[in-house]
């Protein structure tokens, strides 16, 4: 039976938004091509720094070492459903 | 499928839709209202640039050629014709990924106010849809299209949210389930 899509962590780079609430979140798929999205701080790990960080997001394992991805925004570059590797991932505890 | 005011109420007892600050009461029969935030974005209209949207440098570009503008209590901001600018709702909104069992994803469109529209005020154009599993504060791309300069004040309800309710579980790859004559793909 297939798993619902779970909260999981999702490595990325973040920079300040247009907003004081808001980030500008950056990574990239399993292929390699950056991607980056605004994002509300409250949705990062660490809410209060810029650089590498977390940004909560839904996820479902896609095969090995994979994930499919739930973006909370879409992209420029990609749409809001990405590939990315399992390194990038990490478990959400609540 | 449309949520009634009851339904919203009851779906933001049952955690379906999370918003804070609370929202303005009474709801309109089909919708709810979502007041102006203080913070806005407005372009430097002495920077000449081009956007190229699928080239990754564009969030980071417009960081560089809008310049914020925080409203204090009581401050108002006044659009002249044929300018434009960002702000934010005041609230925030999440619409968590649930399945079925759970009761239900809710998804969302933003609508403008027809009061401002006759001043030619588009609060919120394009991209109306909040998906399923949005968390944050919606951004408004807001211009004034008519011939008066318009004054905007903080906390003033500016658009409305309509709810509607997603049909099964959201999943991030779909074509898993293609073919499938069950619920479970059994």
């Amino acid at each position: 039976m297939e798993k619902n899509p779970s909260q999981f962590w999702l490595m990325c780079e973040t920079s300040n938004g247009l907003f004081s609430g808001e980030v500008v979140a950056e990574s990239q798929t399993i292929t390699g091509q950056s991607f980056s999205l605004f994002a509300d701080r409250t949705s990062l790990e660490h809410p209060e720094r810029n650089g590498r960080n977390y940004l909560r997001v839904y996820a479902e394992p896609s095969g090995h070492d994979k994930f499919n991805v739930i973006l909370p925004a879409a992209p420029f570059e990609t749409g809001r459903v990405v590939e990315v590797h399992s390194s990038q991932m990490k478990e959400l505890t609540h | 499928m449309i949520l009634s005011n009851a339904e919203i109420e009851l779906a933001l007892r049952n955690k379906q839709i999370h918003i804070t600050p609370s929202p303005l009461r009474p709801f309109d029969t089909t919708s709810l209202d979502l007041r102006l935030g203080f913070e806005f974005s407005i372009p430097k209209k002495e920077i000449s640039v081009v956007l190229d949207p699928a080239q990754g440098s564009v969030p980071r570009t417009l960081e560089t050629v809008y310049e914020s503008r925080k409203l204090a209590d009581g401050e108002s901001l006044t659009l002249e014709p044929g300018n434009f600018m960002l702000g934010q709702t005041l609230e925030r909104i999440q619409l968590p990924l649930r399945s079925d069992e759970q009761g239900y994803s809710l998804a969302a469109r933003i609508e403008g106010k027809s009061s401002y529209a006759r001043c030619g005020l588009l609060v919120h154009f394009t991209a109306p849809t909040i998906h399923a599993g949005f968390s944050g504060h919606i951004a408004l791309e807001i211009i004034n299209l008519g011939h008066w300069p318009i004054v905007l004040r903080p906390c003033h309800p500016v658009c409305q949210l309509i709810f509607e309710l997603v049909k099964g579980m959201p999943h991030s790859n779909p074509s898993n389930f293609q073919g499938q004559s069950t619920p479970t793909g059994q």
